[in-house]
């Protein structure tokens, strides 16, 4: 596991908070972006060992960063472990699970996560 | 100075705001987070402190403009002796964040808005961002003088913050979840020990003062888990609750003696804040409700309150320390133990 970096797009900064105390405990180095936009521009910084992006966000959602990720040959080998409420959960967005499914993310979490799953999917992907 | 780097800044504009006062021990805060989450009205923030050595009680709270007016009829009916505040239906919240629990942050904040002249209702922190009520004639100041302090990845000016945010309020206030859950889950519960809460009432023209206490104290590398405030019903003055560790009281103190002389600050401890952080916590009703009456229930008041951005903060005796986790379990699905 090492120092893997892992860069976490989330517009809910207490989530950002959260899911980057959880990884650093467990080792991992971690950026943090709060928004699509912002996310793209890390990743340019500097290329992440993995991407968790959460998918209702502003200005740039995660299904269209993680499918123009997924198109770039520069970045699709990068795994993105997508977390969303959409689904059961929440009826009431217009954000779709077939939308998700289409664009190639190497994990899809439903929200509310387990802490463990997320770690879990996490280190399964780097292995 | 140089200016401080920031992750963004996060802003609604015309939300309802509600406020109450209360004297001789009542208070508010349980009786109207019960009755706003019966009628499924959801909280997008709420700021509440207790003042044990006047027996004052201030609450606050916003909600989306349209359910303003009836959340002020559940709000008027549940008071009994507390005075009521008028239904405001132009405040905006600004929240800048990630703060880190640092005073520099919260320092510059106040010096910007002394700057600018801007009179915020109040303040409310969660564990990373930090939010500011003002009125919406006040918005565009505040977002002018916030890139006076702080500097931002994505978008290097006012305009360029306009033009990447405005219009996304829509899409944002689509974000709106319910659950069914038993037992609410919960990513996160920090415990926070060892801490005073300060409390004071501030002249809103000695904000800058205080801004720079905390960049003062922020030499000493402290940090403030909770910081509440909530204005007079005159908008003359502000009343602070902040929490800083006890094993800095001497030097806080002697801060605060120095760049706010004539206030009356007064210092309870120890006390213990929780941090507690789940799933779309800021559009969803009835968290307030179920984080304030599981400890009404272990016979627990919180002594200072911020439901903010995802989370609810709120300082508590130390003593009931134990039973306020044992009282939240009963209402929260808590994750392992990190304190």
């Amino acid at each position: 596991m090492g120092n893997k970096y892992v860069l976490i797009v989330d517009d809910d900064p207490d989530m950002v908070e959260t899911v980057g105390m959880m990884l650093e405990s467990k080792g991992y180095e971690v950026g943090k972006a709060y928004d699509g936009v912002e996310g793209e521009e890390s990743i340019k910084q500097r290329r992440p060992d993995l991407v968790v992006l959460d998918v209702m966000m502003p200005r740039k959602n995660g299904y269209v960063l993680c499918a123009e990720l997924k198109k770039n040959k520069e970045t699709r080998d990068i795994p993105i472990v997508l977390l969303t409420a959409v689904g059961e959960a929440v009826p009431t967005t217009s954000y779709s699970h077939a939308d998700g499914m289409a664009t190639e993310a190497d994990d899809y979490l439903p929200k509310p996560i387990d802490a463990e799953v997320l770690v879990e999917s996490i280190e399964r992907l780097f292995a | 100075m140089p200016r401080v780097r920031l992750g963004g800044i996060k802003a609604f504009e015309k939300r309802a705001y509600l406020t109450s006062l209360c004297r001789s021990g009542d208070d508010a805060l349980g009786d109207v987070c019960s009755r706003l989450a019966a009628e499924r009205i959801n909280i997008s923030l709420l700021t509440h402190i207790a003042d044990t050595g006047t027996h004052e009680s201030i609450t606050a709270a916003s909600t989306e403009s349209a359910e303003g007016f009836s959340s002020y009829l559940v709000w008027k009916a549940s008071h009994g002796a507390c005075s009521v505040g008028e239904l405001l239906t132009d405040i905006s919240t600004v929240s800048i964040f990630p703060h880190d629990q640092k005073l520099n942050i919260t320092g510059s904040l106040l010096g910007a808005l002394a700057k600018n002249g801007i009179r915020p209702y109040g303040f409310a922190s969660s564990p990373s961002a930090m939010t500011i009520l003002v009125p919406y004639a006040d918005f565009e100041s505040i977002i002018y003088g916030l890139f006076d302090v702080f500097e931002f990845p994505t978008y290097s000016s006012p305009l360029d913050w306009h033009a990447a945010y405005r219009g996304q309020e829509e899409l944002l206030s689509e974000i709106i979840c319910s659950y069914e859950e038993e037992v609410i889950k919960i990513y996160n519960l920090n415990h926070h020990l060892g801490l005073d809460l300060w409390n004071m009432t501030l002249p809103v023209d000695r904000l800058g003062d205080f801004g720079g206490v905390l960049l003062e104290l922020d030499q000493l590398q402290l940090r403030m888990p909770l910081l509440v405030s909530k204005s007079f019903p005159d908008g003359e003055s502000l009343f602070f609750a902040y929490s800083l560790s006890t094993a800095y009281r001497n030097q806080v103190q002697e801060a605060l003696d120095r760049n706010l002389p004539g206030i009356d600050v007064s210092c309870q401890g120890p006390v213990s804040v929780f941090l507690l952080h789940g799933p779309h916590f800021g559009d969803r009703y009835g968290i307030a409700n179920a984080f304030v009456s599981s400890l009404r229930s272990a016979g627990i008041a919180p002594l200072a309150m911020s439901c903010a951005v995802s989370s609810v903060s709120a300082a508590i005796d130390d003593k009931d320390s134990n039973r306020a986790i044992d009282a939240l379990s009963s209402s929260f699905q808590i994750p392992a133990r990190k304190s």
